[in-house]
């Protein structure tokens, strides 16, 4: 049974659960813990639109994710499917996206891409919630240069835009 | 060529104006200004009125009305008339099917497309399969039959070809390349598709009773499906987040799907309100 997830990700009003920064922290960590599944750095991309709320989860999801020691890569406003793009471009582990669509500015949602721009299938998202209700990951603590890194990607606007004229025939 | 974008003070506020301008378009901007709180707020695909607007005062060739994440997008044709994810998905999937690009000659939409799009595709010698309401639902339908263009009435369109994920940008686009190679016009194009009339109910239910449980439905459905025939359809699915019970028929006939209509709700009301 979902919890968290609806149809398109987490969505709720901005600071009321689900939509809390504890919940996007909790989010940010089981993220980061499924995907990090291999002997290397592991990056994720962190995406949004232009809600004001945007700022306060970008930055508990950037911590959650930190914290269980995987970088985060840092596009600011970009549209979703450019989020997938830049995911799949840059070769990091997974693509979050904060937005909730067409819905007003006191809504805000958090939805995952894979590695390869695709959503999420319906099974890892309730990983993800086995994750967070329950207490598997509650303990892990890495420390030293066991923490992640933030990078802001400051070109990403750009390489979208150029991926975008590529579809058109000249 | 003369665009005129709103881009709901959303995601695509710098993208979208400077993609169309860079391909060499003249560009009218709305909803480029977000501040935090104006996002989808009288602008964007969910008031495509406010772009028609500029359209038709401005005499651009096309409107362009995104949502606030900018994966869906609404069109308005040059003389300012809404043209919504069905008939774009009839364009583009009959351009597709004479450039012989469309994969396995099939389209995926999903349960709300009008049945005109059905016809428009089938009539051109093309399939049209239809998966669950939502995006993710139409890519996931895509890549288990093996398709390369789906979408949905409300604007999402996923070239998989091109995208993994519905892109209001890049099919936008698409559109617009489709009519500088035809020489055509928006509403020219759009009226390869017909749709049929529709009516669209909702019923105030106290508590979702599983919709065949609900005594005598099911042979009233039954009936009516059988009058409808190939030429419509019936779709009664209880609403996600409100409590209400939808109830959709196709037809024809406006005046028999209104009566159809009319006879399950009384029907409903009786048994379960």
């Amino acid at each position: 049974m979902r919890k968290l997830f609806g149809t398109d990700g987490v969505r709720g009003v901005a600071n009321k659960e689900p939509m809390t920064a504890e919940t996007a922290l909790a989010l940010g960590r089981a993220a980061a813990y499924i995907f990090k599944n291999k002997d290397k750095r592991h990056q994720i991309v962190i995406g949004k639109d232009t809600r004001l709320s945007g700022y306060m989860i970008e930055n508990a999801l950037a911590s959650g994710i930190c914290w269980m020691g995987v970088d985060v890569l840092l596009v600011g406003p970009l549209p979703t499917p450019g989020i997938a793009f830049i995911t799949s471009s840059m070769r990091a582990d997974a693509g979050v996206v904060i937005s909730a669509s067409h819905n007003p500015f006191q809504d805000n949602g958090i939805k995952f891409f894979s590695n390869d721009g695709f959503k999420l299938p319906d099974a890892l998202e309730l990983e993800m919630e086995d994750l967070i209700l329950g207490d598997k990951i509650s303990s892990l603590r890495p420390t030293a240069k066991e923490v992640g890194k933030a990078f802001r990607v400051d070109d990403a606007k750009g390489r979208y835009i150029v991926y975008l004229k590529n579809t058109f025939p000249k | 060529m003369k665009i005129a974008v709103d881009c709901a003070n959303g995601a695509a506020y710098k993208i979208a104006p400077e993609v169309l301008y860079e391909l060499g378009a003249e560009v009218i901007t709305r909803g480029v200004n977000p501040n935090g709180i104006n996002i989808n707020s009288n602008c964007g695909a969910l008031h495509p009125d406010v772009v028609s607007k500029i359209v038709q005062k401005s005499g651009a060739d096309i409107g362009i009305a995104l949502d606030g994440d900018a994966d869906r997008v609404i069109f308005i044709d040059e003389k300012g008339k809404i043209v919504d994810g069905d008939k774009i998905m009839a364009v583009c999937c009959l351009d597709m099917l004479r450039q012989g690009t469309l994969r396995n000659d099939t389209l995926v939409a999903t349960v709300m497309s009008n049945l005109g799009l059905d016809k428009t595709i089938q009539a051109a010698g093309g399939k049209v399969i239809r998966s669950k309401v939502g995006d993710r639902y139409v890519v996931e339908k895509m890549r288990e039959i093996g398709g390369n263009f789906g979408g949905e009435q409300s604007g999402h369109l996923i070239f998989l070809d091109h995208s993994t994920t519905g892109d209001g940008v890049l099919s936008a686009l698409q559109v617009l390349s489709i009519m500088v190679r035809k020489q055509k016009r928006l509403s020219e194009l759009a009226s390869c598709m017909t749709p049929y009339p529709q009516v669209l109910k909702n019923i105030k239910v106290v508590k979702k009773v599983p919709v065949s449980r609900i005594s005598g439905l099911n042979p009233l459905v039954r009936s009516i499906k059988k009058k409808l025939g190939e030429n419509g359809r019936l779709l009664i699915r209880y609403s996600g987040t409100e409590p209400l019970l939808r109830v959709m028929i196709e037809g024809e006939d406006k005046k028999a799907i209104k009566t159809y209509a009319d006879e399950i709700i009384l029907h409903v009301n009786k048994q379960i309100c």
